[in-house]
């Protein structure tokens, strides 16, 4: 039930803001992993990929 | 996540073995395991979590219970280390996101005797379903339900009363990881670092404007240099190609005036020439007069000589004729004494005297045959000595010759001397002594130059080469740092795009924390009214920012805490873990260890019914006590499965047996 509210509101945020869903879901997952330590290096350079990745979507 | 099975070995009183099967059936997920106290309830609840979460979860939750912290060692079975083994495991089953997993956990004994926690090693292993080892067992477990979030899902009543006081920062800190927002946070200071980084590029390449005006200011001034350096080398170099021009020339007129120097060579070799004739001269002349010198006494000193030695000789010969003179007649005045044998007296001569008589007319004899042979070699002055002298005469002679036939070789020589001596000094007078020293001097001063242009002009090529050097070394930066001013644009792009990032992301925080605190509330509010229906003025349950739980009446005033008893503030804390769980990230087992006998008696009937609604899987650990007949029926009517734990009070050994 939370997960979908998590999702309802990354929408509303892709609504309000224009940043896709998506780009945040995995920001924030990955940011998961490397909170519980099953990814160790630092999220800086995965952002920049992650926006890079997400830069040529509309 | 689900467990389906629990599997254990020598785990406290539970050994050899443990096996527990979660069944469950037609939409129902209460499990109740009914004991006796000290059976082994809370050990059956520490399986899980041990299991779960090793040492550092078995630490976490048994603190602040009866007893103090547990570690591994102090879990092993003592009956089986008596039983000579030592060795602990947990095995979990369970499910998550559709997906089965099986985790591992044992203690292995590095030594025969276990004292200490170190005695022990600790493994863990996690497979998937398709018997898969997964590696960072301990973190994906933790990423599936965090140790500090386990607390809201396995619990004790002993240790409810907490979450309804004020919160620590150690709970909040937990109540915030089970909500999901560590990592939001994390991904907005993340990207908020990306930003910075961004900002910083766009900086620089601002920067970079005036640091290609301050190189292009560079780039001017080493292209002012190098035409400065190219204009003066081709000066030197034209100079340099004159005096290297002249150079021979001159060279050539010194030659010219080299023979002059020949010439002088030559006068004062002619000089020592001439020197060392008139010294050779001087000694002939010197030998000449001294041998004129000595010739008389040379001469004379010889014919007196000869004069001496005829004249001593001459003298002995007189002596020797003048004692055969004498002696002869004495030896023949002997013979005769001898031939008579009577001495001039008429007296006859005696045997000594006529032995006397020989001996002295062998004297006499002897004396006169050396005065005979005395005198037969009486020599005369000698022709050859005459013709000696007159050698010694010649050979004089022939010295003078020779010497005056010298004297007048040198004489011509001489002569020939003085006169080359006198054309060459004709000549070195013809020579413009002047001139040949300027020019001397302009050939020394041509090639000084010459060695300093070319110094000159190496050490121009040497800067040039420098500054042509320095020119492409400021192009490139140049043109790097235009490249750099094009990504500018992107750059702003990606900058701008990261604060709408920044901003979705607060706002989903913002939202998320929201709506969480709002499902909290309300299913907190929810649960209390289910298990406290008898607190009629009893509202609702608010969270405030800092988690602490606080309890409405129904006039929307605040109850005191310190007006809640015990009980009741179990109730508030256990509808605060209920709203919690609710508003989860996470979905865990709720493993419970004796709660119904701690509440009030008003509640416990309620909280029975409620029991079953607190997870998708709820494990009680019950005391035979807490139990009424209907309590146990309304248990029974909605667990899945019924298990009595007994103990053998021989072995003390425990064992858990399914009765429903």
């Amino acid at each position: 039930m939370v997960a979908e509210k998590l999702s309802d509101i990354l929408q509303e945020a892709e609504i309000k803001h224009g940043i896709p869903t998506g780009l945040l879901g995995e920001l924030i997952k990955e940011e998961r992993l490397r909170l519980y330590q099953i990814k160790r290096k630092p999220l800086k350079e995965e952002v920049r990929i992650i926006f890079e990745r997400y830069e040529d979507k509309p | 996540l689900i467990i389906s099975r629990l599997k254990a070995k020598n785990f406290a009183v539970y050994s050899p073995s443990l096996d527990i099967q979660f069944k469950a059936k037609r939409e129902k997920h209460l499990w109740v395991f009914e004991g006796l106290t000290g059976n082994g309830k809370t050990t059956l609840f520490l399986t899980f979590i041990w299991g779960l979460y090793g040492d550092e979860g078995l630490e976490f939750h048994t603190r602040l219970r009866a007893g103090g912290p547990k570690k591994a060692i102090d879990m092993v079975s003592r009956q089986a280390i008596k039983n000579g083994d030592s060795h602990m495991s947990v095995e979990i089953h369970f499910e998550h996101d559709g997906r089965k997993y099986i985790l591992q956990r044992f203690v292995q004994p590095k030594k025969t005797i276990i004292q200490y926690s170190s005695d022990y090693v600790e493994l863990v292993r996690l497979k998937d379903e398709l018997g898969r080892e997964l590696d960072l067992p301990n973190e994906r477990v933790r990423e599936i339900l965090p140790l500090e979030a386990s607390q809201f899902f396995f619990f004790a009543g002993e240790v409810l009363q907490k979450y309804a006081e004020p919160t620590s920062s150690d709970t909040r800190n937990a109540i915030e990881k089970v909500l999901g927002f560590p990592e939001i946070r994390s991904a907005i200071n993340d990207v908020r670092y990306y930003q910075k980084e961004l900002t910083a590029s766009i900086r620089e390449n601002e920067a970079s404007t005036s640091a290609i005006r301050t190189e292009t200011q560079g780039l001017e001034m080493l292209q002012d240099d190098i035409e400065r350096l190219t204009k003066e080398i081709g000066e030197r170099r034209t100079r340099l190609a004159a005096v290297v021009d002249k150079i021979p020339e001159l060279e050539a007129q010194l030659r010219g005036f080299e023979e002059v120097r020949e010439l002088q060579l030559k006068s004062e070799d002619r000089q020592h020439r001439k020197e060392f004739l008139e010294e050779e001269e001087k000694r002939l002349r010197d030998d000449k007069y001294d041998r004129i010198r000595r010739l008389s006494f040379l001469i004379a000193r010889k014919y007196l000589r000869n004069s001496f030695d005829t004249f001593r000789e001459q003298s002995d010969l007189d002596a020797a004729e003048l004692g055969i003179r004498k002696t002869e007649p004495l030896v023949r005045a002997i013979e005769s004494l001898q031939k008579s044998e009577r001495c001039w007296c008429g007296n006859p001569i005696h045997t000594s005297e006529r032995n006397n008589l020989h001996k002295i007319q062998e004297i006499y004899e002897k004396q006169l045959s050396s005065f005979v042979e005395k005198s037969k070699n009486r020599t005369t002055p000698s022709i050859e000595e005459l013709s000696h002298a007159m050698g010694f005469l010649n050979g004089l002679d022939a010295d003078y010759g020779r010497i005056d036939r010298e004297l007048a070789k040198i004489r011509v020589e001489i002569g020939d001397i003085d006169s080359e001596i006198e054309t060459i000094d004709k000549k070195i007078q013809d020579v413009p002594v002047q001139k040949v020293r300027i020019t001397k001097d302009q050939l020394d001063k041509s090639n000084e130059m010459k060695g300093s242009l070319a110094s000159e002009i190496s050490e121009r090529i040497r800067m040039l080469d420098r500054d042509n050097r320095a020119k492409e070394d400021t192009k490139r930066r140049i043109a790097t740092i235009q490249i750099e001013s094009k990504a500018v644009d992107a750059w702003r792009t990606k900058l701008t795009g990261a604060g709408q990032v920044i901003d979705a992301l607060e706002y989903v925080l913002a939202k998320l924390i929201s709506e969480k605190r709002r499902v909290i509330e309300s299913e907190a509010s929810k649960a209390l009214k289910a298990m406290a229906a008898r607190e009629i003025t009893w509202d609702k349950i608010t969270i405030s920012d800092d988690y602490t739980v606080e309890l409405h009446n129904n006039r929307g005033e605040v109850i005191p805490r310190a007006s809640l008893s015990d009980g009741q503030k179990e109730i508030l804390a256990l509808s605060f873990i209920e709203g919690l769980k609710n508003a989860s990230e996470n979905s865990a087992p709720v493993v419970i260890d004796y709660l119904l006998g701690r509440l009030d008696t008003k509640y416990q009937d309620n909280m029975a019914n409620e029991l079953p609604n607190l997870g998708e899987q709820v494990i009680y650990l019950v005391l035979n006590s807490e139990l009424t007949d209907e309590r146990r029926r309304t248990l029974e009517r909605e667990c899945c499965a019924w298990f009595t734990i007994e103990k053998d009070p021989k072995t003390e050994l425990s064992e858990i047996v399914a009765r429903v």
